[in-house]
């Protein structure tokens, strides 16, 4: 309905038309279906703070998953840099224990014995360490 | 007219009662479809509109405060929202296609041919599709919801003055544009009628 009188003019008087003319093309959705959504309980991506709660605990989950994993070699520091990780095994170390280990005839946990010739061989990351 | 009890429904609606939100729905859901189809140029899109509108509406009926707002204010500025949404959706969706050079999908011809057969000429329902957001939804407003300027200005967060200013500015701004056209208006709306 309109309220207030329209100045009289060609443009506005076919806009005027346009309800009339809109109201024979359109059709609204049929209410039992507007009333069905309306009533149908709402998921948690409805309520912006719980969907905020959700992604920032998804993106909490990929970053503890990823980070460690490599994440640095995109510029990020890794958690072993800023120390929230265990640093890596150093393969020297490893290396001499392997061989003090042959000396006395162990035994790996792979079930490998380490023979005195193994141990007489130089390899690539033995490095004079501290003898016990 | 006679007056709705829109309180009386508005009432019974919080308290939950299907009757009174079917009133209320029966009573404003033709004139927000309306607005949409104005804003969007798709029957599809302002019919998905309009049942998004009333199905917040119901939901968040509990919450509304008739001391702040009048209803269809209200209503009018969630279909709004939900328009600008769709609108922005749509371009983006779109915009791929411009990207690699295509045409893009083509103009909603239906809804013109439609309201052709019912008087609206194509180049008017294009002039007005052509307007920029702001002044289409002054003179949407104005002409689809049939809303007074104060109205329109509470749903535009905006003066009455400006948005009586934005409807003047849009009707000379299609006015340009149909006489780009060549068109020139004698008045004569008719059947008949030719440029």
């Amino acid at each position: 309905m309109v309220k207030e009188p329209l100045p009289s003019d060609d443009l506005e008087a076919t806009l005027r038309g346009l309800p009339r003319a809109l109201r024979a093309v359109g059709r609204v959705p049929v209410w039992a279906k507007v009333w069905a959504q309306a009533r149908t309980p709402r998921s948690v991506w409805d309520f912006p703070l719980l969907r905020a709660s959700a992604s920032l605990v998804m993106l909490t989950f990929v970053l503890a998953t990823l980070w460690p994993a490599g994440i640095g070699s995109l510029g990020v520091p890794t958690a072993a840099q800023i120390g929230i990780a265990p640093a890596p095994i150093n393969p020297a170390q490893t290396q001499v224990i392997a061989t003090d280990a042959a000396k006395v005839g162990l035994t790996s946990p792979l079930g490998v014995t380490i023979g005195a010739e193994a141990a007489a061989t130089p390899q690539p990351f033995a490095t004079p360490g501290p003898r016990r | 007219m006679s007056e709705i009890p829109l309180a009386d429904w508005l009432a019974q609606g919080q308290q939950g009662d299907e009757a009174a939100c079917a009133a209320l729905y029966a009573h404003f859901s033709p004139a927000i479809l309306r607005l949409a189809v104005g804003l969007l140029n798709d029957l599809g899109d302002a019919e998905e509109v309009t049942q998004d509108t009333f199905v917040y509406a119901f939901r968040n009926l509990a919450r509304f405060d008739p001391a702040r707002a009048a209803f269809s204010t209200w209503l009018y500025t969630i279909a709004l929202s939900r328009c600008r949404n769709k609108r922005r959706r749509k371009w983006l969706e779109l915009l791929p296609l411009e990207f690699v050079g295509g045409a893009g999908a083509a103009p909603p011809r239906q809804l013109e041919t439609a309201l052709e057969r019912r008087g609206i000429r194509q180049q008017i329902w294009a002039a007005l599709q052509q307007l920029p957001p702001h002044l289409r939804e002054a003179v949407a407003l104005r002409y689809l919801a049939e809303m007074r300027y104060k109205e329109i200005g509470e749903i535009l967060i905006c003066n009455p003055k400006t948005a009586e200013s934005r409807v003047r500015l849009g009707l000379e701004a299609m006015r340009g544009v149909l006489s780009v056209q060549g068109l020139e208006w004698d008045g004569e709306l008719s059947e008949g009628w030719t440029w």
